[in-house]
Formats: structure tokens, C-alpha cells, sequence
């Protein structure tokens, strides 16, 4: 149709399946040897370690509930929870536009130790690199992780299956809403705070129960949506959810009305799935560590001969069936 | 605060619709959000067996015509700014999309209102900016606010690109060519906000289509549905409402003067369903210094469909999405052939993300 | 484009409101409509508020309200 082939557009980073596609088709074959099983982290057999990477570029870099430093820690910190590994090491490299305030990125490397004390990870590493005016736009973080291996197994989807039960840890939307509203692009105001935070204490509690925890994945860009997408198509089974179980602050909900937007597509930064056999027994174990809107909203069915589009059903709050569609192109750009 | 759900009168209604399980009847949804809402609902799969829901031309985006959408992007590319709705970003035309043309550096403004072009022209005064007014009588209203506010100020970097159209004509084109076989009308709930019932008064006299126009709540389309059904049944040549709350007779007198102050009807072709004499809105004479297809002494260029693109057919009710071979091949939301499967509000695109209603699961309480 | 929501009126300054769906404020021009106070709903469209509802009318357009509207009394 058009040139869109030859240059990369921001729906290939949206986290939808466009960046899905830019990986199978360009950036993994061109790299060469690499897993290419697109976790949120490598697990590193032989040495028992998990290792996780992360870039971030969110604009505004302080927003409600947290900033870029802040979140910068905790998104690669929740990248090894949900592997099921601890919060051990952190690198932290910068890349700051000529012209930043100094007093800007002391809070910034100041909320970076705080999150990484809150988070019980030790920052041993890191770079500072600046640029000239123009080259970035203030200030990008990438955070690289290496945590031990505390489950028996790495979490990855294709440990689930039919039957087992999906608990989500809270209300779902809030990052991505904030981000939009404190964007001003809109004209909008709320009193929402992002539910940035760490949630390495929710997987080890359910790691320590018997609950058979085999897979958790936090719903970081592209959302509930596609946490569930990549969930039934690694392991090959249908996902039904229950609308009316999925929890929702009316803000985010108010907001996707404004805006024409879905919700189960906005990103989260402290908000996860996880895939176990007693549903109602991770719940409960998931509110006692904090987690207050957690709830069992799904579960898994047989699903190895379907059309992928059709593998994840919505239950609607009228009784009836219907798919749950898969972000594409429409994301918004730099929410995390 | 959490949202509950809480849906004590649906079980009721839906009983109730079963009353019509003998009707083999078309039902048109017009308005685009209509049937985004159908679709996310699931309303199709719980309807009586002889109910068919097919959509109509209430989508702006996809019936503007593609020429128009090619000017806009050489607008952006000659760089002027180009102001637009997010809706109409990703799509195609022969000089590929406006999202494309912002990946190389075209600079495009997604607006969520038209006045918010007021904000853009007061912090960047130094811009040529058009603004690409796609929009129903909902959307009009707000237009000329626009319009008003620029000619207040006499700014002369501004222009427009207009795409406005009124609905009550191409009901009318449906009802008239008849292909489509509708039985009964779901019309637009915020059009008629602006415009009334009694626009909707003629095609019921003349064709016998009923109509009632209907809000966007599950409940709503599903009262709405039945209300519809029991007219068709009854023989009833009339127009109800059930969005009551916010829709009359009359509609917004303002609003309407308002549009009738800076537009006037026009003859506009709509994508799929050709030229419909006075369904569109061009800015009065007096106003056409902001017309920016006279002050860039340019034509629109009509431009064919994509190949085996059936979206013409999907906006005028004679096919469903399913029925066209690109669907879900070669044409989907991610590569998008046609306007259909990448507006927000497109047929083709509801029908993708959320299914045909056909979802059959026998799932475990 | 039929996108429109009803929202409550927290401010008015001249012909702009600001108005509240949910804990998200959005501001609205009044133009098209008339006798709105605070405390009003009104219908907003792309910035502009098409018409007046009453809170209960707003509650029964859109369901989620209800359930916070119980939670206040």
C-alpha cells in the first residue's frame, strides 16, 4: 500500500503485536543465536540466573505516583519476579539531553535509591552518557537486572494449561491513564496515581504456598490484553475471563469513555497475572501481602486447534461471548 | 473507587425479546459507535434467530472519500500542519497514511476537539495549519465553533479541510436503493442529540422502515432492539426514542443554527454509496477564505478502491465483513486494506477485534 | 465519531466548563446549551456539550455510575 515497510513506525514499539512481529521477523533473525522464546527475562541454565533488560523513555518523566527513575527499578525488578527470580543486581545507564537540570536528575538518582531499597535490589553498575540538545528528549533510563532463580522453574506460559486459573493482582489500567492525563495532551485532569511498585513479594508468597504457581507476567505495554495473548498462545489453550471480575478504577474508566480507548490495552507497572491451580486460594494469599484488588478473573480451556485471534474470550457483562481484541498500532508512545 | 458490575433489568429485557423469535427481519445499526458497542457487547449472539444486525454509513472516517484523505497527507507532506481526529491516522490512501507521513517528519496534530486548534495556532503562531474537519452533525456543531473563533480573530494561517456529512440523506439512499433490505433503523443516538427525531419521520412514511433512536449501554441497544421489533411487527411507520434522556423532537436549536450560519448542504459522495445530493455541509460562501481547498487552488482526485476492497458494500448494509476475501488475510487491523477494518468505529474492524457473534462456548461456571 | 459522555459541572468560566466523568475532568464549551450550573451533567461531544441531563438520567447512560452513586448516600 504505502512505504510503510522501510521505516520503523511507533506502532513497532507499542509492545503490541507489531513489536512482535519487528522482533520474529528483523531483530532476532539479524542478532543470530539467541532464545527466542521473547520472555520477560533470559534464564541462564547453567548458573541458575535470570537477566533482564529494560529501556525507559517515559514522557512526563515525573508523573503521579512515580517518576522515571522510579519506575526505571521497579519495571525491571517486576521482570524477574515474574520469571521467579529474586531482586538481586541492578545496572542503571543514562542518557541525558545537554541542558537537563541538575536538580532534576538528583531526584531522579534519588528516587532510583529509594525504589531500589523498597525493592530490597543493589545497584552495582551503570553509565552516564550525554548528548547533545535535540539528540534525546531530557532524560532515558535503561535497567538491567540479574536475580537468582527462586522457584523450582522458570514461570513461562507454556507451563499452563487447560483448567488451571488466571488471578489478576489488582485494578488494571492505572500507569498508562496517568501517563495519557499528566501528557496534557488532552486537556484532562484526575486524581489517579500510577500503581507503579514492586511485586516481587506477591510471586514469593505464591511461590511459598501450594497454590502451583507455573507462570506470571506483568501487564506492562499492551496490557491485560496481551498478557493473556501470549499467554494462550505459548501454551496453546483458549483464555475465557469474566468481564465483570476484572477489576477497574471508574477513572480509568471514565478516561477510555473520554477518550475512546480500551483499557485492557493500557499498560500497568505494579500489576500482574498469574496462572496457578487454586485460584481462590492465590487470591486470598495475594491480598494478604498487600494486594487488595486481587481476583480470579479466568481461567483455561482446551485450545490447540483454534485460530490464534480467537484464543482469548471475553465473558460480557450481559451473559454473552466475545473475542478480546489484540492491540495493534494504536498505543500510545513512551508510557514507560 | 472500583467499578462494580450491577445489572439487575437485562435479564428482563432479554427474556422479553424472545416474543420475536418467529421474525425474520434486517435491523441497520447506522452510527459507528452503535456498532463498535454491538459488537463489544456480544449483542449479536443473543438475539432471536431471524434478527440480523447489519451495519450502515455511520462511521465518518470510512466514508470520506479517499481522494480527500490523499489531500490531507500532500497537505502534511508540502508541510503545512495538519490538524486531525486520531481516528483518521492510519488510513490508507495512494499517498499512504497521515501516520506514516509523521513517522518522516510530517508535522500532524491529533486533536481530541476542534477548539483545541485554537491552543496549537496561540503557541505556535508561526505554522500554516489546516484542520481536517471529518465529522456528523454531531461533530458540526463544534466546527463552526472553530470557525467562529478564527474568523473572530482573523487568522490568517488557518484553513480547512472539510468532510462533514448528515446522516438523514444516506438513510434515505439506503431506504431508497433498498439492496440492503432493512426492515428497521437503530439511529444514531448523538446525531440526534443535535438534529431530532423528525428527520427520521420521512423514510419511516415513505419506505416504511421504522426507526428508534437509541443510546449506547448494552440496556440501551438491547431496549432499543425490542422497541424496533415490536414497530416491524406491528407494521408501525413511525420513529421512537429510547435515549430520551438527551434526544427530542426538535434536537439542539442552537447547534442547529449554529451549522446553519457557517455551512450549508452540499453534494457530497460518500464512500460505497456514491454521490447523495445535500448529505454533506460546505462552508458558506462568505467563509471561503478558510476552505482550504480554495485557497490551495486544488482538486479533490477520485481514487479507486483497493483491489477487492469490500468496504463499499460493508457501509452500505449489502455484505458483512466475513463475506469479504480479504478479511483476516490480507487485510486486518495491523495491515489495513481498506477505512473499515482501521477506524475505531469501522465495521470491519468490530467484526475482527471482537468476533461476528458467533462464539459458540459451552464454559464452565 | 458518535463519541460522547455525560459529565458533571464542577466550575464555569464564561462559556468553558469544567466538568467531571469518574474522577477525570474534562473541559466543555457551553454554547449549545442552556440554564447549566454547577452541578449540571451535560452531554460532551469533542469538547462541546450538546445537551443537559439530569444525574439520574447520566446514571441510567452510563452504568458504572450507579454503583459509586451508592457508595455516597
Amino acid at each position: 500500500m504505502s512505504g510503510d515497510k522501510d521505516i520503523i513506525t511507533l506502532a513497532d514499539g507499542g509492545g503490541g503485536i507489531k513489536t512482535m512481529s519487528l522482533l520474529k521477523e528483523l531483530l532476532l533473525p539479524s542478532v543470530g543465536s539467541i532464545d527466542d522464546s521473547m520472555e520477560d527475562g533470559a534464564f541462564l541454565k547453567d548458573i541458575r540466573l535470570v537477566f533482564t533488560t529494560d529501556s525507559f523513555t517515559v514522557s512526563p518523566i515525573f508523573f503521579p505516583g512515580g517518576d522515571i527513575g522510579r519506575l526505571s527499578v521497579f519495571g525491571t525488578v517486576n521482570d524477574l519476579a515474574v520469571m521467579g527470580a529474586s531482586p538481586d543486581y541492578l545496572s542503571v545507564s543514562f542518557i541525558i539531553e545537554e541542558g537537563f537540570k541538575k536538580r532534576e536528575l538528583e531526584m531522579i538518582a534519588r528516587s532510583i535509591g529509594r525504589a531500589s531499597e523498597e525493592a530490597g535490589i543493589k545497584v552495582v553498575c551503570g553509565d552516564t552518557k550525554v548528548v547533545p540538545r535535540g539528540a534525546v528528549d531530557g532524560i532515558y533510563i535503561n535497567t538491567s537486572g540479574v536475580g537468582r532463580l527462586v522457584s523450582n522453574e522458570p514461570l513461562i506460559a507454556e507451563r499452563a494449561m487447560k483448567g488451571d486459573e488466571i488471578v489478576v493482582s489488582g485494578d488494571i489500567g492505572r500507569h498508562e491513564a496517568v501517563v495519557l492525563i499528566a501528557r496534557g495532551d488532552f486537556g484532562l485532569e484526575s486524581e489517579l496515581e500510577s500503581d507503579l511498585a514492586p511485586i516481587y513479594n506477591g510471586i514469593k508468597a505464591l511461590l511459598d504456598s501450594d497454590v502451583g504457581l507455573v507462570f506470571a507476567r506483568d501487564l506492562t505495554r499492551g496490557g491485560l490484553a496481551m498478557a493473556l495473548f501470549e499467554l494462550a498462545l505459548k501454551s496453546k489453550t483458549r483464555v475465557i475471563v469474566d468481564e465483570k471480575l476484572i477489576p477497574i478504577n471508574i477513572s480509568v474508566v471514565g478516561l477510555c469513555e473520554i477518550l475512546g480507548l480500551e483499557p485492557t490495552f493500557f499498560a500497568c507497572e505494579g500489576t500482574f497475572i498469574s496462572v496457578v491451580r487454586d485460584g481462590n486460594t492465590a487470591v486470598k494469599i495475594l491480598k494478604d501481602a498487600g494486594f487488595s484488588e486481587a481476583s480470579l478473573i479466568g481461567f483455561l480451556e482446551e485450545g490447540e486447534s483454534i485460530k490464534d485471534i480467537e484464543r482469548v474470550v471475553l465473558k460480557t457483562k450481559i451473559g454473552s461471548h466475545r473475542l478480546l481484541p489484540l492491540p495493534t498500532g494504536e498505543l500510545t508512545p513512551r508510557i514507560c | 473507587m472500583i467499578v462494580k458490575h450491577n445489572n439487575k433489568y437485562l435479564s428482563d429485557i432479554l427474556a422479553n425479546l424472545k416474543r420475536f423469535s418467529g421474525l425474520k427481519v434486517n435491523i441497520m445499526e447506522v452510527c459507528g459507535t452503535h456498532t463498535m458497542a454491538i459488537s463489544r457487547y456480544g449483542i449479536r449472539s443473543i438475539l432471536p434467530g431471524g434478527v440480523r444486525l447489519i451495519s450502515g454509513p455511520g462511521c465518518p472516517v470510512c466514508v470520506t472519500e479517499p481522494g480527500v484523505i490523499s489531500l490531507a497527507v500532500q497537505f502534511a507532506k508540502d508541510s503545512i500542519t495538519v490538524a486531525t481526529f486520531g481516528d483518521m491516522m492510519r488510513v490508507p490512501s495512494s499517498k499512504g497514511s497521515l501516520q506514516e507521513a509523521r513517522a518522516r517528519g510530517a508535522d500532524i496534530r491529533v486533536v481530541y476537539s476542534p477548539l483545541d486548534v485554537i491552543d496549537i495556532l496561540t503557541a505556535s503562531p508561526d505554522i500554516e495549519l489546516c484542520f481536517f474537519a471529518v465529522g456528523f452533525e454531531t461533530t458540526a456543531p463544534a466546527v463552526a465553533l472553530l470557525l467562529e473563533k478564527v474568523i473572530e480573530v482573523d487568522l490568517k494561517n488557518f484553513s480547512m479541510l472539510t468532510s462533514l456529512r448528515t446522516i438523514p440523506p444516506a438513510m434515505e439512499e439506503i431506504a431508497k436503493d433498498g439492496s440492503a433490505k432493512v426492515n428497521g433503523f437503530i439511529a444514531p443516538g448523538h446525531v440526534s442529540v443535535v438534529i431530532g427525531s423528525k428527520p427520521y419521520m420521512k423514510i419511516a412514511k415513505d419506505y416504511g422502515i421504522p426507526s428508534v433512536i437509541s443510546g449506547f449501554s448494552a440496556n440501551d441497544i438491547i431496549k432499543s432492539i425490542d422497541m424496533l421489533l415490536d414497530m416491524i411487527k406491528n407494521g408501525q411507520r413511525g420513529v421512537r426514542i429510547q435515549y430520551s434522556s438527551v434526544v427530542d423532537e426538535d434536537g439542539n436549536k442552537r447547534a442547529l443554527n449554529v451549522i446553519d450560519k457557517y455551512f450549508t448542504p452540499s453534494d457530497i459522495s460518500w464512500r460505497g454509496l456514491g454521490n447523495i445530493k445535500g448529505s454533506g455541509l460546505r462552508m458558506r460562501p462568505e467563509y471561503s477564505k478558510y476552505d482550504a481547498i480554495i485557497k490551495y487552488g486544488i482538486e479533490i482526485e477520485s481514487e479507486g478502491e483497493p483491489d477487492n476492497c469490500l468496504c463499499g458494500d460493508v457501509i452500505s448494509g449489502k455484505v458483512v465483513p466475513t463475506d469479504c476475501a480479504l478479511f483476516g488475510t490480507l487485510c486486518s487491523p495491523e495491515k489495513p486494506v481498506g477505512p473499515c477494518m482501521v477506524s475505531s468505529e469501522g465495521t470491519c474492524s468490530a467484526y475482527y477485534k471482537y468476533g461476528d457473534g458467533s462464539i459458540d462456548i459451552e464454559v464452565r461456571e | 465519531m458518535c463519541l460522547a459522555i455525560p459529565a458533571k459541572v464542577l466550575s464555569i468560566d464564561g462559556k468553558v466548563a469544567i466538568c467531571q466523568l469518574g474522577g477525570v475532568k474534562v473541559k466543555a464549551n457551553l454554547s449549545f446549551v442552556e440554564g447549566v450550573d454547577i452541578g449540571c451533567w451535560v452531554l460532551v461531544h469533542a469538547g462541546v456539550a450538546i445537551a443537559h441531563l439530569t444525574e439520574e438520567e447520566a446514571r441510567e447512560t452510563f452504568e458504572m455510575l450507579d454503583e459509586v452513586f451508592g457508595k455516597e448516600k
